[in-house]
């Protein structure tokens, strides 16, 4: 609802036009609208629902701990793709994910992230021509 | 140019030595999605779309379709010997496969699995065939008005039949459609939603949205259920279904091709709805409904017919009216219009050799389908062994390297994890994500033809309900509207009924 209240305010600053010449907030309106509407009606539904009616599937303090961490522990991936580059911060990455997600032997966890890492790197960077990025860090150093 | 010869044309261009490679490497990876659980042939496709830049239009759609009806086939592999559906269409072949499967008769139902999908698939691919040329014809005479009303219809059509809510469905697709105006605005130059971020003027990406949501939501939502994979241990023998078995499920693979097929066409149909439908027909027209789920070859020959039928017979809207029938369509859509490619009726007089070179190719696919799934089954289950946490890191370095080779953007990398939590998110709140997907891809064109209706009347909204076939689209959708508020009223008023002691 309030994603729906947000768009439709700004799709009014962009301006609606007229219907003949709709303009570029037109069409984002009344999505918005639409929107928030269905959301008034799914509002209502539950306010109206019979409690344990129909119990969805909860959330799990632990699960939230483990699927926060996993997440991230992505997005810092992600950040230190342009600090110590790709082939560094992905090695790391799936040295974590073999390890900590579902623990397996340190040797595997090397074994199977070295041959990960080397054949993503090949597919993407040799023989797609992806452009992963370098690393600051070792940039700095080789110049 | 008649249709034999048109057909003649397109095996030529199947039979280009890269388009064949192409095809095979699709069909290749469409059998490994659909055999491995956690990796569906959506996110699949939008993995390997970069991939397809390098290649000209017709071997990256070749590929592409390859790894959808290659995943059909693929899937039922793992709903047989694991009784984990591999893909969401082999859901029903669970049923009946796996218990195939624990009498010592693995073999007869992957047998079943595989000639029963050759047989639908093929079927399908003559009605596409021979259905598509006269649509196309037909669709010429659609304005913007049309366009406009049968798109809205598709999206309505499809949040109604896919969501286990209709107001949950219809929200994700408003949702998609302001995701969609995200960027730069075609008409009027002016940006939207972009927040100043120079990397969202293009808009969203159908890579990072279609990623997210169907990648890495699937690998998060994992994180919190272990699933084991405890393959059969049978030996897979005798894959050749012998004559009874033969004349116990011949009606089954009629009437699952049929119901596939017709069901494939429609918006918001395709390989799941069929296969539940055609499973669903199977026990109602059987003499012994009873031995359904208990190991009967009909059981698993109808759902798999259908939907490779329905794989096949999706095809029609999307490559003769430009209209996708569910996200995987939806996907090819956004493919073909990155590889500079407007589906519609005119892709057949434009771009003959990209219509009839898919269509031939999926006649070779099947046939490729058949050996990689029959003799090569053996490699298939060593796969299946594969350990989960093995696979998993490997999935979620494809996600985000493939997202970010899109572009070479890291945006498209940090708004693919943001989709997946959303994702996530959605799975657990029971929000689905197709008809967001089918929405983001068609908002733009709701758009363009909503304006240029609009343009056009000078303003009167008229103009979509005076005209014919629009009228037609637009009851379509109210009855369909009518129909979910009234079912839901009706569950209500159950509800509210007090039980008698």
């Amino acid at each position: 609802m309030v994603l729906a209240l947000a768009v439709a305010a700004e799709s009014g600053r962009l301006g609606f036009g007229t219907f003949g010449r709709p303009g570029p907030g037109f069409l984002p309106f009344l999505a918005a609208i639409c929107l928030a509407a269905l959301a008034g009606a799914g509002l209502i539904q539950t306010v109206l629902k019979k409690p344990g009616v129909e119990a969805g599937s909860g959330f799990r303090t632990a699960d939230i701990l483990r699927i926060g961490l996993v997440t991230a522990v992505l997005f810092a991936y992600v950040v230190l793709w342009d600090v110590i580059g790709f082939l560094s911060s992905t090695f790391l990455l799936l040295l974590f994910l073999f390890r900590c997600v579902e623990p397996l032997r340190w040797r595997t966890v090397f074994v199977a992230s070295g041959l990960t890492l080397a054949f993503t790197y090949i597919l993407f960077s040799v023989l797609l021509g992806a452009r992963l990025p370098a690393g600051r860090l070792w940039t700095y150093f080789i110049s | 140019m008649d249709l034999f010869h048109q057909l003649i044309s397109g095996f030529v261009v199947a039979f280009q030595p890269v388009n064949l490679f192409y095809c095979f490497l699709g069909c290749l990876i469409g059998t490994l999605v659909g055999v491995l659980p956690g990796l569906g042939p959506t996110a699949a496709m939008a993995l390997l779309l970069p991939a397809t830049f390098h290649v000209a239009p017709v071997t990256a759609i070749i590929m592409l379709a390859g790894i959808y009806y290659g995943a059909m086939y693929g899937g039922s592999t793992t709903s047989i010997l694991v009784n984990i559906p591999g893909e969401a269409a082999s859901v029903m072949t669970c049923l009946d496969g796996y218990q195939m499967a624990r009498q010592g008769r693995a073999g007869a139902a992957l047998g079943m699995s595989a000639f029963g999908s050759f047989i639908a698939g093929t079927l399908g691919l003559v009605g596409l065939t021979l259905l598509a040329p006269p649509l196309a014809v037909f669709a010429l005479k659609f304005g913007p008005p049309e366009y406009f009303s049968l798109m809205s219809m598709g999206m309505v059509v499809l949040s109604f039949l896919t969501g286990q809510s209709m107001i949950h469905s219809l929200m994700m697709a408003c949702l998609g459609v302001i995701l969609g105006t995200v960027g730069t605005d075609t008409v009027s130059g002016s940006t939207r939603f972009t927040f100043g971020l120079t990397e969202l003027m293009d808009g969203i990406g159908l890579v990072p949205l279609v990623m997210g949501l169907f990648g890495i939501s699937e690998i998060i939502l994992n994180l919190e259920q272990h699933v084991d994979r405890d393959v059969f241990k049978t030996k897979v023998k005798g894959l050749l279904p012998t004559l009874e078995d033969w004349a116990q499920a011949k009606w089954a693979l009629v009437r699952g091709t049929l119901i596939g097929f017709f069901l494939g066409i429609l918006p918001g149909g395709g390989a799941v709805l069929s296969s539940f439908v055609a499973y669903a027909v199977e026990k109602r027209v059987s003499k012994h409904p009873e031995r359904f789920g208990t190991g009967t070859i009909e059981g698993v020959a109808a759902p798999e017919a259908a939907n490779n039928a329905a794989a096949q017979s999706s095809f029609i809207p999307l490559l003769t009216l430009g209209l996708p029938a569910n996200v995987v369509m939806a996907l090819l859509l956004g493919a073909l219009i990155l590889h500079g490619v407007t589906p519609g009726p005119l892709l057949l007089t434009k771009n003959p050799d990209i219509f009839w070179g898919v269509v031939a190719s999926m006649y070779l696919g099947n046939a490729m389908l058949l050996v990689l799934n029959l003799p090569l089954i053996g490699v298939w289950v060593q796969l299946l062994r594969i350990p989960y946490p093995y696979l998993m890191p490997a999935i979620v370095l494809f996600c985000v390297v493939g997202s970010y080779s899109v572009a070479n953007s890291i945006t498209d990398v940090y708004l693919m994890l943001g989709f997946g939590v959303v994702g996530y998110l959605m799975k657990k709140l029971k929000f689905d994500s197709p008809p967001l997907v089918l929405a983001f891809v068609l908002g733009p064109l709701i758009e363009y033809y909503f304006k240029s209706a609009l343009m056009f009347s000078r303003g009167s909204f008229a103009v979509f309900f005076t005209r014919p076939i629009s009228l037609v689209c637009l009851i379509i959708t109210a009855v369909i509207f009518l129909c979910s508020i009234i079912s839901a009223l009706r569950k209500r008023s159950l509800r509210l009924v007090p039980k008698v002691p």
